[in-house]
């Protein structure tokens, strides 16, 4: 039989804010103390987009068969944690900052299998891409891959030396 | 005449009685002509022991290193003479002074920053807020500096005219046919390099520095901050706008290539001017607000990504390629009244 | 001001992120009656020798990850090299030195290195009796593994796989069209779809 994982957030809350605690409960069910050979329970961000994947674990905690006294990691646990000021949660074009907690159970003969409940941290309004308009000529950039052109100027306009500031 | 031209000069303090401009000139001249001189020099002087060893005024001994090193430092000392002369013309009096008498400040101003370790996976803003700004508190620096595109097209310019000149010579003396094709090569890509050379002091003389000083930093969104852009240059602009930019960077490998793909999410212009002229006297100042959009993306980096905040100066100009320049800025997520650096772990096994 | 940033309305992930097209992520869909065990068998039977060739983006380093875990299987002690364009290259003398009869070296990015590193790397494998696969674009003069192109019709069956259940439709013109632009890079047309696939959730929402 396999093992069954359960994951649940406390209240079943999924938006937070920085700073906020975040907190709740897992259990593993197994049909044997020996299938399960670790547990680890974390809370972390990714990236999802053009880029290559970054991933950074705020809170990670393992369970192995030998900290237990009857050497049995199934049943519940809890876990709690103080979510941190940034990155929050973003929705872009190119780039997804994404917060979830992931719980990991390994098992016998090199199996393992995940749960992963996502949260929502901060709140950011998501992203547009920008459509910058052509210019007429090419452009110098002493800043290489900066926006495009600048729209097209407007004409008639009488040349002035300028000396205000405002 | 007698008035540009003098050949005797008071001394006042730190000031001169001379023009500013035509010290630099000549000093420019100075070092260029050093530099001329220990680039054909040590051209020379090695290629005549690669083409005549059994000379005995350049054999390879300690006259000769000698010879080379002295030469050699020609060209460093003149090089670099050029560099710093460039960097003088675009920085003025009042802001050396403004420097120095800011100094002092700098660490109660960082004292009152957020630490960067609470705010992870934001770029840190130290090279954002050590320099002070003259009419604002800070000024920012620019991305991309123009002196080092500038840096390498004067080395590269000197260093292979020299041997171009060289080469050159030893096809005039030479009948054969294979020195005149390696001198007109050479030639070719002297010829460009001056070009080039000449392009990129115009544009770092001519366009003149852009100056980007705000008001705070970091940035919160929601909150309104001042800034004040001054450009100045011998320019005929066409249109001179600024903008808030926000622009997501993202780095990907895939198989063997590594390409990186930006987009903007965010650009507001800030202040625009058309068809006008910016006088070397008078340059173009303007000073206003901007607001960061409520809930936008803070600033951002990791390995492979990266949201990036800058305010943008865009310049048409006439006769030119248009002028981008770009101000990094950092922006934080709105700080929480009970936020807390550190993270509290807390488990425990429930039955 | 205009303001660029809207209310977000849901969690969603664009089919075409790096997460579900990098190397490894998509599985290698080998042609006709052709499947790994067979492949093995051919690389066996030159020694564990082989390289990988085909142009960019047609699936070399996605055939180097899936041939990986098969060779494991194989028996094989599988040690893997990946060599980016701009990117320092690992330290070859400690690899080099551990090689044995067993030892099957995997290099993505044959062709970044020198000629030297290249010529050093075949005479280490070969007085180890070490195995070699590389991926190349351009021949390296190892036995021939396996040449990768991809076709509009293998294109529009790996797209519509990655499309499998996303609220969001690409038609197949705007596939052929990304195809036109980019083919036989696989790579760089998923990059066009995932802009595409973008303007159309802005559409949408």
């Amino acid at each position: 039989m396999e093992p069954n994982l359960s994951l649940a957030l406390h209240n079943g809350q999924r938006d937070y804010q920085p700073g906020e605690s975040l907190g709740g409960s897992y259990q593993v069910e197994a049909a044997s103390a020996d299938d399960v050979t670790a547990i680890e329970i974390s809370v972390l961000w990714y990236t999802e987009g053009k880029g290559d994947e970054d991933l950074s674990v705020h809170f990670f905690q393992r369970r192995v068969p030998s900290e237990s006294p009857e050497r049995d990691l199934r049943g519940g646990y809890s876990f709690e944690t103080t979510l941190p000021n940034s990155p929050l949660s973003y929705s872009g074009v190119s780039l997804r900052i994404r917060w979830s907690v992931r719980l990991r159970v390994f098992l016998q003969r090199g199996r393992e299998m995940s749960l992963q409940v996502p949260i929502q941290l901060g709140q950011t309004h998501s992203a547009r891409r920008v459509e910058i308009p052509r210019s007429v000529g090419p452009s110098s950039s002493d800043a290489p891959g900066s926006a495009g052109s600048a729209g097209a100027a407007t004409e008639g306009t009488r040349r002035t030396p300028v000396t205000d500031s405002f | 005449m007698n008035r540009y031209f003098r050949i005797w000069q008071k001394k006042r303090g730190a000031r001169r009685t001379g023009s500013n401009l035509l010290g630099n000139l000549g000093e420019g001249f100075f070092f260029a002509l050093l530099a001329l001189i220990g680039v054909v020099s040590s051209s020379s002087l090695v290629a005549k022991q690669l083409t005549d060893p059994g000379s005995a005024a350049y054999a390879p001994e300690f006259g000769f290193w000698v010879m080379f090193l002295v030469l050699m430092s020609f060209t460093l000392l003149g090089g670099a003479g050029i560099i710093r002369t460039l960097l003088q013309v675009g920085t003025s009096v009042e802001r050396r002074a403004a420097l120095a008498k800011r100094a002092a400040n700098l660490k109660l101003l960082a004292a009152t920053q957020p630490e960067p370790k609470n705010y992870p996976a934001i770029p840190r803003d130290d090279d954002l807020t050590n320099s002070p700004g003259i009419r604002l508190a800070f000024r920012l620096p620019t991305a991309h500096s123009p002196v080092w595109q500038l840096s390498a097209a004067t080395a590269f310019c000197l260093l292979w005219n020299g041997m171009a000149a060289f080469v050159i010579v030893v096809a005039i003396r030479n009948d054969a046919w294979l020195p005149t094709i390696l001198a007109m090569a050479f030639l070719a890509v002297g010829v460009w390099s001056v070009r080039h050379f000449l392009e990129q002091m115009l544009l770092h003389n001519g366009i003149g520095p852009t100056i980007v000083e705000i008001s705070e930093h970091p940035l919160y969104p929601g909150k309104e901050y001042r800034f004040f852009v001054s450009q100045s240059g011998r320019l005929n602009l066409r249109s001179w706008e600024v903008f808030l930019v926000c622009e997501e960077e993202a780095t990907y490998h895939q198989g063997t290539d590594v390409r990186t793909a930006t987009c903007v999410v965010c650009e507001q212009s800030l202040f625009r001017r058309d068809d006008f002229q910016i006088d070397p006297l008078l340059p173009l100042e303007c000073e206003s607000t901007f607001c960061v959009p409520k809930q936008a993306i803070h600033s951002f980096c990791s390995p492979h990504n990266r949201v990036l905040w800058k305010l943008v100066v865009r310049a048409e100009v006439e006769a030119w390629p248009m002028l981008i320049r770009a101000f990094p800025l950092v922006v934080y997520p709105t700080p929480r009244p009970q936020a807390v650096v550190e993270p509290a772990l807390v488990a425990s096994q429930v039955n | 001001m205009p303001d660029d940033f809207s209310p977000e309305s849901e969690s969603y992930s664009n089919p075409f992120s790096t997460r579900f097209v990098r190397p490894g992520a998509l599985p290698f869909q080998l042609p006709g009656t052709l499947t790994f065990p067979l492949l093995i068998e051919q690389l066996a039977r030159q020694n564990w020798n082989g390289q990988i060739v085909g142009p960019h983006g047609t699936g070399k380093s996605t055939l180097v990850q899936s041939l990986i875990p098969v060779l494991r299987d194989a028996g094989r002690d599988v040690v893997t090299i990946v060599r980016h364009a701009v990117e320092k290259e690992p330290v070859l003398t400690p690899i080099l030195s551990e090689l044995n009869a067993r030892r099957q070296l995997v290099i993505d990015g044959f062709e970044q290195y020198s000629c030297w590193d290249r010529w050093r790397i075949r005479r280490a494998c070969r007085r180890a009796g070490a195995g070699l696969i590389v991926s190349t674009h351009r021949d390296m003069g190892l036995p021939m593994l396996f040449e990768t192109r991809i076709d509009i019709a293998l294109a529009k069956s790996i797209i519509r796989q990655l499309l499998a259940g996303q609220p969001i439709w690409i038609p197949d013109c705007d596939i052929e069209s990304a195809w036109a632009r980019h083919g036989p890079n696989l790579r760089e047309t998923l990059f066009e779809l995932y802009d595409r696939m973008e303007r159309l959730r802005t559409t949408r929402d």
